[in-house]
């Protein structure tokens, strides 16, 4: 009887250590529901507020995340313009700079700055199968030396925004319609008429005045001349054909260098339209407001960028990925996890289209055309980039060192000088002349 | 009758009673240790230990909270000072009343431009997200909502999780925010709108009051055209001569809150919050929460019943999640107003640690149970195996061979040794009586069968009498059976002489025995013959 208590005994512990046992190496997965991992994250969509990315995070954090044992949390929410810069801070413990992130939002051109041999290959993850979901282009944009650092989580391009109610007006006092805005021809005619009839009002903001030049010339002449320094090449008489087309249009304040972002110049009335990414259509406001505090509703349109009408048409590719910092093999897979979550199909498409961008997967693409927009503003948006992805060509910017430095440069001059260029302009001074000076300016960047 | 035995203490075996007191000592012994421990405090429930864990964190909440409004509030009164000051002063310069900047859009832009850099610079030193200052004035009355529109400024902190933040101007002129080269807001407005500021009414007629009892914490509300809750830290403006100018103060958005009193915790999923006083409900768009700097807590999605229970953590519960906590209230604002604090877990981890300490618990009282058994079961052999050994050898007549170092084993043996000597010699006296007792037994049993023998050999009167008597009814063939036998003839010659069988002897035998009263013919043939001396005796 006592032998038996003792077996019975030996066999409950025997079982006990082997369930223990089992539990803790059955699981090929490191990755642990009741000890979860948790990543933090930079991204820049939705800097302001209003993020969809935290809604999406905080959805992941309450499904496949509790399920699979990972939260992702959101420690920096940032623009594109800045995010580099916090990066390289955090990477090099500057003080007061907070602890590098486990995910962040990365272009490719910036991702070698902070070391590949940093950043997590997102080859070594997915399998060739997963890969080939996504759009290819999409997916060679994030290649660095044969490694997938930069995923390709949504893509953007530019567009044209315009204040609809303002443009109503516009629009029945001199029969400029959208269709007039087209092409660059129109565009720059419709620009000098509302010059005219707002009485010295900027049709248009750019953001990024540079890259339409330079589409332009693509468009035109099919190639465009650089410097051995990463910058246009002045000799080129395309460049500067197509840069006094803007450049006089700029003298005449019929267009302006936008002062930060087109969509605050927009929104108090200042300007009528502005073109820059498609994904700042999350910035516009919903009303404008008049310096004596009259408002009306801002009604969005957006067009699809003016022609060149040249052999073919060329539209930015832009847009960061999500990088992971190479630190755990828990954390590779926990990122993995996330990556793979957040661009799946449907929603993809859903945080796309309240963001912006284009979707980074061949059958998201597809259903954009039966996809359900509760706002006007989106769904014009989204018109214009179906139409410009059917007749436009997606070209990668230059990804030269210093070159949005450089360009920044040039927008910062520009903005300086654009309001006495009008006022000299007003005052009798030739426009070529005022021209030659912004293209002296131009080519004194490099 | 062997079951009732086996149980009755007196008739265990020694190994079964010392393994039993074994059992009854370490029983006895980790009852006083647990008893020790309860009495000292040492031993702590699952809930009692969540419950000391969540109330310091409590603590530090509490006082980072505390410090915080008490800090934000000096500075809002600062802040305050500092503005009417600098409106005083541009008043005096444009040499316009306060009233007079009601639509006159280049006095509020001439004041706001002398207003931006202090408040930013109060911005940048405070603690908090954003803020602003709300003038009674707006530049143009001619609206239909004038009377709700106030003009002002109100900065917010755009990434301040990182050291290189950017001001955003949320309310004010562009042109002040273009010439600081400030960024708009992407829901930028040019005015205010009192009736979607919080608590406006209230914090407009608390003018009367000094500043330092004048601050009040706003209700929490959702930054117009955002999604994001926020709650304000407000101080009146107050002219010299009792005017009111308007109302100033800070902004704590939800996820300023949430980075800046995250908390220096370890405990998984801890959630604390700063939420309005109500008794029986948590309210999630009354409520900021927060939870540790080094992990992610579920942000609440909705509201939750307060169920007080008999213990000390408060329950929590919605229809999909669960929270155990304990909550704390707190006065912020100088009407001593009362907001609550709540520190809390999912319930769900607490379930699990609960389950995790019972089934520790069990495996720990299975260990000690078949450790403390098998210790006492090896230790009572180990102790007792030597004495039954020494037990065994004296049973089995070895005990010559026993050696044994146990002194007490040694004076048993030697006690044990001279009882048989003494044994011995009592065996020896006794054996010897009793061969003595053996020859005297012999001699009387020869003299007992003497005496039987003699006995047989003599003739009982009566018996004569009746063989006797017994003469005269024997039949004829009796009669001559009885005169062959008497002159000596055999069996067999009487056969042949009375030619009759065998059995009919035997017959003729047992009836003649039996008429004479004996039992053999030797007993027959021994009284004729004393018949016949007596026969010759009378003759002669």
């Amino acid at each position: 009887m006592k032998k038996t208590f003792a077996r019975i005994l030996s066999g409950v512990l025997i079982l006990i250590l082997s369930i223990g046992c089992m539990s803790a190496c059955s699981d090929k997965s490191l990755l642990d529901p009741k000890d979860p991992v948790t990543l933090t994250i930079w991204h820049v969509y939705g800097e302001q507020a209003d993020a969809p990315m935290n809604l999406l995070i905080e959805e992941f954090n309450d499904t496949v995340g509790r399920e699979k044992g990972i939260q992702v949390q959101v420690t920096n929410v940032t623009s594109t313009s800045k995010i580099l810069a916090q990066l390289l801070d955090a990477q090099s413990d500057k003080p007061g700079a907070p602890e590098m992130p486990d995910l962040f939002s990365c272009h490719t051109q910036n991702a070698a700055s902070l070391g590949i041999e940093n950043l997590l290959d997102w080859n070594e993850w997915f399998s060739d199968k997963e890969l080939s979901s996504y759009v290819p282009e999409f997916i060679d944009s994030g290649v660095i030396d044969e490694k997938l650092v930069v995923f390709p989580v949504s893509k953007s391009t530019y567009a044209l925004f315009i204040s609809g109610s303002q443009f109503s007006r516009f629009s029945e006092d001199t029969g400029v319609t959208y269709e007039s805005l087209a092409d660059w021809g129109g565009f720059f005619d419709a620009a000098e008429k509302y010059y005219e009839w707002s009485d010295g009002k900027a049709f248009c903001a750019f953001d990024y005045l540079i890259r339409h030049i330079e589409l332009d010339v693509l468009s035109r002449h099919g190639s465009l001349e650089y410097t051995d320094n990463g910058w246009y090449d002045e000799n080129d008489p395309a460049i500067k054909e197509s840069f006094y087309m803007f450049a006089e249009a700029l003298a005449q304040g019929h267009v302006v260098v936008s002062d930060s972002y087109a969509n605050t110049q927009v929104m108090t009335g200042e300007v009528l339209s502005g073109i820059g990414s498609s994904a700042a259509v999350g910035y516009y406001n919903d009303t404008i407001t008049y310096p004596d505090n009259t408002s009306e509703p801002m009604e969005l349109r957006v067009l699809p960028l003016p022609k060149s009408n040249g052999s073919k048409e060329y539209m930015p590719q832009t847009g960061v990925g999500l990088c992971a910092l190479k630190t755990t093999e828990q954390k590779a897979e926990a990122a993995y996890e996330f990556a793979k979550w957040f661009t799946e199909g449907k929603r993809n498409l859903d945080f796309v289209v309240q963001t912006g961008y284009m979707p980074v997967t061949d059958g998201a693409f597809e259903e954009i055309d039966s996809y359900s927009f509760e706002d006007a503003g989106y769904e014009s948006l989204y018109t214009a980039i179906k139409a410009m992805h059917d007749e436009y060509i997606p070209v990668v910017r230059p990804d030269f060192e210093g070159f949005y430095d450089k360009t920044n440069a040039l927008y910062k001059d520009i903005r300086e000088m654009q309001s006495s260029l009008i006022e000299r302009a007003e005052n009798g001074e030739s426009i070529s002349s005022l021209t030659d000076e912004l293209w002296e300016l131009f080519c004194s960047i490099d | 009758m062997s079951k009732n035995s086996a149980l009755r203490y007196s008739e265990w075996s020694l190994k079964s009673k010392l393994f039993a007191y074994m059992l009854l000592l370490t029983i006895i012994l980790l009852a006083i240790l647990t008893l020790g421990l309860i009495m000292f405090g040492h031993t702590n429930t699952t809930a009692e230990t969540f419950y000391d864990v969540l109330d310091i964190q409590m603590e530090v909440f509490e006082k980072d909270i505390s410090v915080h409004f008490d800090h934000l509030a000096a500075s809002a009164i600062s802040l305050s000072e500092d503005l009417t000051e600098t409106l005083d002063k541009q008043l005096e310069e444009l040499n316009i009343p306060f009233s007079a900047l009601t639509d006159s859009p280049s006095g509020l832009v001439h004041i706001q431009n002398a207003m931006l850099e202090p408040l930013q610079h109060k911005l940048r030193q405070a603690n908090c997200s954003g803020a602003f200052v709300m003038l009674n004035a707006t530049v143009n009355s001619s609206l239909p909502e004038a009377s709700s529109s106030k003009s002002g400024l109100y900065l917010q902190i755009n990434g301040y999780h990182t050291s290189g933040s950017e001001v955003l101007m949320y309310r004010g002129f562009a042109e002040t925010a273009k010439s600081h080269e400030i960024t708009l807001h992407r829901k930028w407005r040019l005015e205010f709108r009192t009736d979607l500021f919080p608590n406006y009414a209230k914090i407009a007629s608390s003018d009367a009051l000094s500043l330092e009892s004048a601050y009040r914490v706003t209700d929490l509300f959702i930054l117009p055209g955002t999604s994001e809750k926020a709650l304000l830290l407000t101080v009146p403006m107050i002219s010299g001569d009792g005017a009111f100018y308007g109302i100033c103060g800070y902004e704590i958005s939800e996820s300023y809150f949430m980075t800046y009193h995250a908390q220096p915790s370890k405990t998984p999923h801890l959630t604390c919050l700063l939420t309005s006083d109500h008794e029986n409900v948590l309210l999630t768009d009354e409520s900021l929460s927060c939870g540790s700097s080094d992990g992610h807590f579920h942000s609440l999605t909705s509201d939750y019943a307060i169920l007080k229970n008999n213990r000390a953590l408060t329950h929590f519960k919605s229809e999909n999640f669960s929270y155990l906590g304990i909550t704390k209230k707190i006065s912020l604002s100088g009407d001593k107003q009362e907001h609550q604090l709540v520190v809390m877990i999912p319930k769900s981890d607490y379930d699990r640690t609960l389950l995790r300490s019972i089934g520790q618990s069990a495996i720990l009282i299975v260990l000690l149970l078949f450790f403390t058994v098998s210790f006492c079961k090896y230790f009572s052999k180990r102790f007792l195996s030597p004495i039954l050994s020494v037990l065994e050898k004296i049973k089995s007549d070895k005990r010559s061979e026993t050696t044994s170092n146990i002194p007490e084993i040694l004076d048993l043996i030697e006690y044990l040794d001279r009882q048989e000597r003494e044994h011995d010699k009592t065996l020896s006296d006794l054996e010897t009586k009793h061969q003595a007792a053996e020859n005297e037994n012999l001699r009387l049993q020869t003299e007992i069968d003497r005496l039987a023998y003699s006995r047989k050999t003599e003739i009982d009167p009566a018996d004569y009498q009746y063989f006797i008597a017994g003469i005269k009814t024997l039949t004829e063939s009796e009669k001559n059976l009885f005169e062959y036998y008497l002159s000596g003839k055999t069996a067999k010659e009487i056969l042949v002489l009375m030619g009759i069988k065998e059995s009919t002897l035997k017959y003729h035998n047992h009836n003649l025995l039996g008429k004479l009263g004996v039992s053999s013919r030797k007993q027959m043939l021994r009284y004729a013959e004393v018949m016949r001396n007596q026969n010759e005796t009378k003759v002669d």
